[in-house]
């Protein structure tokens, strides 16, 4: 070890003395420690802000500790209690207000609750659904009385800042349609907002508060005008089906609309009184009312009864609307001759600034001007106007050719307009001729006819024989196919056959028993007979008289009249044929010549062609003994000649001229007449042997 | 017989025994200190009160900030402790509640024991006296625990918007406190434990 003996050297001075009396140099740390620490405390107790309570009618949301108080969104303070009032009426939230902004923290100063909101203008605040409700609050940059006690507000001002916008107040008869927080339009872009729709205390209509954002609130004035855009408008007018939304959200919650007519109104200030027009043509008309100054108001007295006038109804002059009728009433006046003469009175009020004259003109001048017009020829008149000219307007026209008159403006009446006739479209009156001509015509009458025959038609239709006729005509048509069919009838071919077979026989007897020899007979009988005659020529007379009496007889037969009924009866037939019962047969008729065609089938089967065939060969060789005895006709012509010779050799005897010789002459015409018949009778058979079968 | 009587001063540095007089260490330089320098108690106490002192406001002011996208919460030590406890978290309300409360206590109690005992002759157990500092000064550096939770929370847990922990101002108070405490078991002279006063 080296340091035992230079040690002393290093310090050897004597001990500093006890200690214990001496203070340490450490103590400056816990002092150090309790100064910051004291510092801390009073800088914590100085920053932690001024207490304020605000009462809410209820604490939705609002947590101790959590909920914050924001200022232009920055946090500006803390909830520190929730209470109750004394009452229980109100919830008393204490809040710790930061230093800084609380002496801002006056008597003007608002509070409310911000919580998330959907509405039908959209959602706000949705933050505050994640970040839990706070409380905003609102003062301005002056340093007021102090106050640490407010009541909240229910829902956030609209002004947030002095100078932001204006307040003005609507009024109107009714609330119409119009929401809490309806939005009020200009010119199609919203602008501000409706608040606080309450009952006007003092009269029977609504109020409402309207809240116009600062840059517009520039266009509002004196002669601005508000109507009520709530919902949809649909009108109907000779320009068409116009349908007017305006927005969504005036459609759902109402809305207001507002526009400056006429230029150069007068500022207005804080919670100007506005009227709210139920719709905007009513707001446009009413400028006219409100320029007082510059109205003229006027008077026409009607004769007649003109019924579509009312109050408000506009008056025009050259198409455009200058005034409107403010009162209807009866006016009492007395002739000359003290009648008393009662007629329709209707004032109207014209606006001079419509009528062309500066705004700033009095009553006085519109009147003057009026005057000057009426001596010029202007004149008022009730005209019809609207789609079917069932309304009626006042129209000031200048009417060329007038009666001269002038305004009475001395008295202190209502000067009375000078008229000219109305000029009423009588499109309505036509219209109702019409109607009554169709409320005239017998309708009743041809139902009642038209139901009575109804009634018969069903009564014929439902009676139980027409029922039964449809089934009587299918009865008669089965009876008929069952005639068709029946057995009888199906052997119909097997009798013509037999018939025919039997006719077959005949023309073979026939010409097995000569019938030309018979012929030839039988003309020798004639002749024979004409001998005889000639022989009986003396009991002629008697004869010729009764062949004319015979003739006479025939020629009195009354043919005509069975013409006539043929000719009816053809007709009924006719008639019968055209009937619908007729025409509706051929489906029975169907049947039944179907049936018929069954039959001919069965004819042909059954042979009865063969049959006909073989009857015609039959006729045929009866025809060839026909002409083989013609050959022999001349001969009998020969006797028919000399018969006739004979009768002329007898007529000869009774001399010429007498009637018995025009008898005979007619006779012996006769005689040849036959012999002639024969011989075309014969040409016939040799041409067309089939007639003596067919009997033509 | 002992160094005191044999106005001997032992070195607390190296070890080396001098004189009673000799200013410092001739081997190592560290200062000797007489075992009846006041300085020794007096600076246990100067720490003892600057740790209490600090220890105040680590637990009025919040140790965590703790926001989190809905929520934004300020936790003061106690008030944590007894958000576990509710919370369910018996056994981490209990870790913290010990080590952030029981332990800087328990020691500010032990060390004014202690020099109040060494200040007083006549108070009995130097045995126990020794034992007990020994003690506290193996359990003074766990106080540092919370501190070093706060720490570890405020690096980790810093997720923008979505959470977000700061530590508070009670964390600082809380770290010097028990910097302090540390401190002031340290300027325990054992020593002092055995000298017995003249009378």
């Amino acid at each position: 070890m080296n340091d035992a003996p230079d040690h002393p050297e290093l310090h050897t001075g004597p001990s500093r003395g006890p200690s214990v009396n001496r203070l340490s140099v450490v103590w400056i740390v816990p002092l150090l420690a309790l100064i910051v620490s004291l510092g801390v405390a009073w800088r914590t107790y100085e920053d932690r802000g001024t207490l304020i309570e605000v009462a809410f009618s209820e604490a939705a949301g609002i947590q101790v500790g959590k909920t914050v108080l924001k200022y232009r969104e920055v946090e500006v303070g803390k909830v520190e209690s929730v209470g109750f009032s004394k009452d229980l009426s109100q919830v008393v939230v204490g809040i710790r207000v930061d230093k800084e902004v609380a002496p801002y923290v006056d008597i003007d100063s608002s509070f409310w609750l911000v919580k998330p909101e959907l509405t039908t203008t959209g959602v706000s605040r949705l933050d505050t659904v994640l970040s839990g409700v706070f409380i905003e609050g609102l003062w301005d940059s002056e340093i007021k009385a102090p106050a640490t006690h407010f009541v909240a507000l229910k829902q956030a001002p609209l002004a947030r800042t002095p100078g932001s916008g204006t307040w003005i107040t609507l009024f109107s008869e009714d609330g119409g349609s119009i929401a809490e927080g309806a939005p009020v339009i200009y010119r199609g872009i919203k602008v501000g907002q409706l608040r606080n729709l309450r009952l006007n205390p003092a009269s029977s209509g609504v109020e409402v508060d309207a809240f116009i954002e600062a840059p517009y609130d520039d266009r509002l004035s004196a002669s601005s005008v508000f109507w009520d855009t709530s919902g949809f408008s649909v009108s109907l007018s000779a320009q068409g089906l116009k349908l007017n939304v305006r927005s969504l959200a005036s459609l759902i919650q109402g809305g207001v609309e507002f526009a400056t007519l006429v230029s150069g109104g007068e500022p207005i200030e804080a919670a100007h009184r506005f009227r709210l027009f139920a719709d905007e043509a009513t707001a446009r008309d009413s400028v006219f009312s409100k320029a007082e100054a510059a109205t003229a108001t006027l008077s026409l007295l009607l004769d007649g009864s003109i019924q579509n006038l009312a109050v408000g109804v506009p008056v025009t002059y050259r198409g455009l609307p200058v005034g409107k009728i403010t009162d209807i009433s009866i006016h009492r006046a007395a002739t000359p001759a003290g009648d008393l003469v009662y007629r329709q009175e209707v004032d109207f009020a014209v606006s001079g600034a419509r009528m062309g004259l500066p705004d700033t003109s009095t009553r006085q001048e519109v009147l003057d001007f009026l005057q000057d017009q009426v001596k010029q020829g202007l004149r008022a008149r009730v005209i019809s106007t609207g789609l079917l000219g069932g309304s009626l307007q006042i129209e000031l026209a200048n009417v060329p050719g007038a009666p001269p008159d002038v305004l009475n403006l001395a008295t202190g009446a209502i000067p009375v307009m000078p008229q000219v006739a109305p000029k009423i479209t009588d499109l309505s009156s036509a219209t109702g001729d019409i109607l009554n001509r169709v409320q005239k015509l017998p309708i009743e009458d041809v139902m009642r006819s038209a139901i009575r025959l109804m009634d018969s038609a069903n009564g014929f239709i439902t009676k139980d024989e027409t029922q039964k006729a449809p089934a009587a005509v299918v009865g008669l048509l089965d009876e008929l196919r069952g005639f068709v069919g029946s057995k009888d009838v199906q052997a119909l071919p097997g009798v013509l056959h037999s018939g025919l077979s039997d006719a077959q026989s005949i023309l073979g007897d026939l010409r097995k028993s000569d019938i030309a020899g018979k012929v030839t007979t039988a003309v020798d009988n004639v002749s024979a007979a004409a001998l005889a005659v000639t022989d009986a020529a003396t009991g002629l007379p008697a004869l010729v008289d009764a062949v004319g009496e015979m003739a006479s007889k025939v020629s009195a037969l009354p043919l005509d009249d069975l013409v006539t009924s043929t000719r009816k009866t053809v007709e009924a037939a006719g008639q019968f044929l055209q009937t619908d019962s007729m025409k509706s047969l051929p489906a029975s008729l169907g049947a039944t010549l179907d049936q018929v065609t069954g039959t001919l089938e069965d004819l042909r089967g059954g042979g009865a062609v063969a049959n006909l065939n073989k009857a015609l060969e039959a006729a045929r060789q009866a025809a060839q003994s026909v002409a083989a005895a013609a050959d022999k006709l001349p001969d009998l012509t020969g006797k028919l000649d000399d018969a006739a010779h004979n009768l002329n050799t007898l007529i000869a005897g009774y001399g010429p001229g007498s009637a018995t010789a025009r008898l005979v002459q007619d006779m012996l015409l006769e005689i040849q007449r036959a012999a002639a018949a024969v011989g075309s009778l014969a040409r016939t058979l040799e041409r067309n042997p089939q007639s003596l079968i067919t009997g033509r | 017989m002992t160094a005191q009587a044999a106005h001997l001063i032992g070195c607390r540095t190296c070890g080396r025994v001098w004189p009673e007089g000799t200013p410092t260490c001739g081997r190592c330089g560290a200062r000797l200190r007489a075992i009846r320098d006041g300085h020794s108690l007096q600076a246990v106490w100067a720490w003892l009160l600057a740790g209490m002192v600090c220890y105040v406001p680590a637990n009025l002011y919040p140790m965590l900030n703790t926001s989190t996208l809905l929520d934004k919460t300020t936790n003061t030590v106690i008030g944590g402790a007894v958000e576990l406890w509710q919370g369910g978290n018996y056994g981490v309300a209990a870790i913290v509640f010990v080590a952030s409360v029981m332990i800087p206590i328990g020691k500010f109690i032990a060390i004014g024991w202690l020099a109040l005992a060494i200040g007083h002759q006549n108070i009995p157990g130097r045995h126990r006296h020794l034992r007990l500092l020994h003690i506290v000064e193996f359990i003074g550096r766990w106080s540092m625990v919370d501190v070093f939770v706060v720490a570890i929370l405020s690096a980790l847990v810093q997720l923008g918007v979505v959470a977000t922990i700061e530590p508070g101002p009670a964390a600082a108070s809380f770290a010097l406190s028990v910097a302090f405490t540390m401190l002031s078991a340290q300027s325990f002279d054992p020593r002092t434990i055995w000298t017995t006063r003249t009378p």
